[in-house]
């Protein structure tokens, strides 16, 4: 097992191996993974909020997904050649607004208008999750209370 | 008046409704129980989780939604949640019942969770009493809900709603123990708009 970065609410980063990069115990945010497989190297996105026209924030899917291309691109990767995987948006309590699947929608539109494809998702429900992106390989082990370890 | 000067007043008020509910607790749980000092801060959504342990913790969490009805207007106040360990929400709905002279063949999963969620009406409705006694609004408290996840989880989804305007909310935090262990923090995120009017009411109504 490499060296793991928790990236934090709000938080990127992108690195090669032996790190793996999570996001530990999220809940409506989306974890956004992008890998390319070439060059062993991922990023991982902590989303907090749906894009917003004339909202510029780091909490925001729209400036966080720019900076974390952005990123990979000054490492020589084009959007071309990024898979993404995205987990997270659930919603824990009836009574909490869909914060969640506003998310998981807006993250969805953001790599879409920048062509990248999302090669895997687990997104929504009533649980929580942990993400652990390796950047070897760009597997993505997730976990949740008193459900399976699910790879992806 | 400065920011930390209204929150002072708040301070002030919590100390009464953190001392409202330690009783109440008392006495639903038949134990001395001990509480902490209350404190409210403004923290950065971010680190909120760290106030009160780490984001993946287990915790069992007892959520209620809270509306402020200004003048029948009603707006989204914030949420109350009172989170334990396991062990923790264990020992506080068993002592519940047998407080409430329930045998042990009845603690079912279900009792015990109606128990807690009970524990969460008296805890709030003692609160909000003693900022009732100052601001001129009513407090509507939503049905509890209960889950059982991870502490990041769990509060992400509330903060996130607060996220949307402010990048610090404020947070109303105090810590019940007992030698029972039956540990837990009992905690009000306030939405912005309901902040301002609570302590532009109490700063006028206090001094």
């Amino acid at each position: 097992m490499g060296k793991n970065i928790n990236i934090k609410m709000g938080r990127y980063e992108v690195n090669t191996p032996p790190v793996v990069l999570t996001a530990i115990g999220i809940g409506s945010c989306v974890a956004v993974c992008l890998y390319h497989n070439h060059k062993n190297t991922g990023g991982l996105a902590h989303v907090m909020l749906p894009a917003k026209e004339g909202k510029n924030s780091m909490k925001r899917a729209d400036n966080l997904i720019e900076s974390l291309v952005t990123d990979m691109k000054n490492k020589g990767i084009t959007n071309q050649d990024i898979e993404a995987k995205i987990f997270g948006g659930a919603s824990l309590f009836d009574h909490a607004t869909n914060i969640g699947e506003r998310n998981v929608e807006s993250v969805k539109k953001e790599l879409s208008k920048r062509d990248i494809d999302i090669i895997a998702e687990d997104t929504g429900g009533d649980k929580g999750r942990s993400v652990w992106l390796d950047t070897k390989n760009g597997s993505v082990v997730v976990s949740q209370v008193k459900g399976p370890t699910k790879r992806f | 008046m400065k920011e930390e000067e209204r929150l002072d007043a708040l301070r002030e008020i919590s100390h009464i409704g953190a001392g409202n509910a330690s009783k109440a607790l008392s006495q639903m749980v038949g134990k001395k129980i001990d509480v902490e000092f209350p404190d409210i801060n403004m923290v950065r959504i971010e680190e909120v989780a760290m106030e009160f342990g780490s984001p993946a913790d287990m915790v069992t969490t007892v959520a209620i939604n809270l509306q402020l009805d200004k003048n029948g207007d009603r707006k989204p106040m914030g949420e109350m949640l009172i989170i334990m360990k396991e062990k923790a929400a264990k020992n506080l709905s068993s002592s519940m019942l047998t407080g409430m002279g329930q045998s042990e063949s009845k603690k079912t999963k279900q009792i015990n969770e109606s128990a807690l969620k009970e524990m969460g009406n008296i805890l709030t409705g003692s609160c909000l009493s003693a900022i009732t006694e100052y601001v001129d609004e009513k407090f509507i408290e939503g049905v509890p809900e209960i889950a059982i996840d991870m502490l990041g989880s769990i509060i992400d989804g509330f903060l996130l709603d607060i996220a949307e305007y402010e990048d610090e909310v404020m947070v109303f935090k105090t810590e019940f123990s007992s030698k029972e262990e039956i540990d837990a923090s009992f905690i009000i995120f306030f939405e912005p708009e309901a902040r301002e009017i609570i302590l532009d009411e109490l700063i006028e109504n206090m001094f």
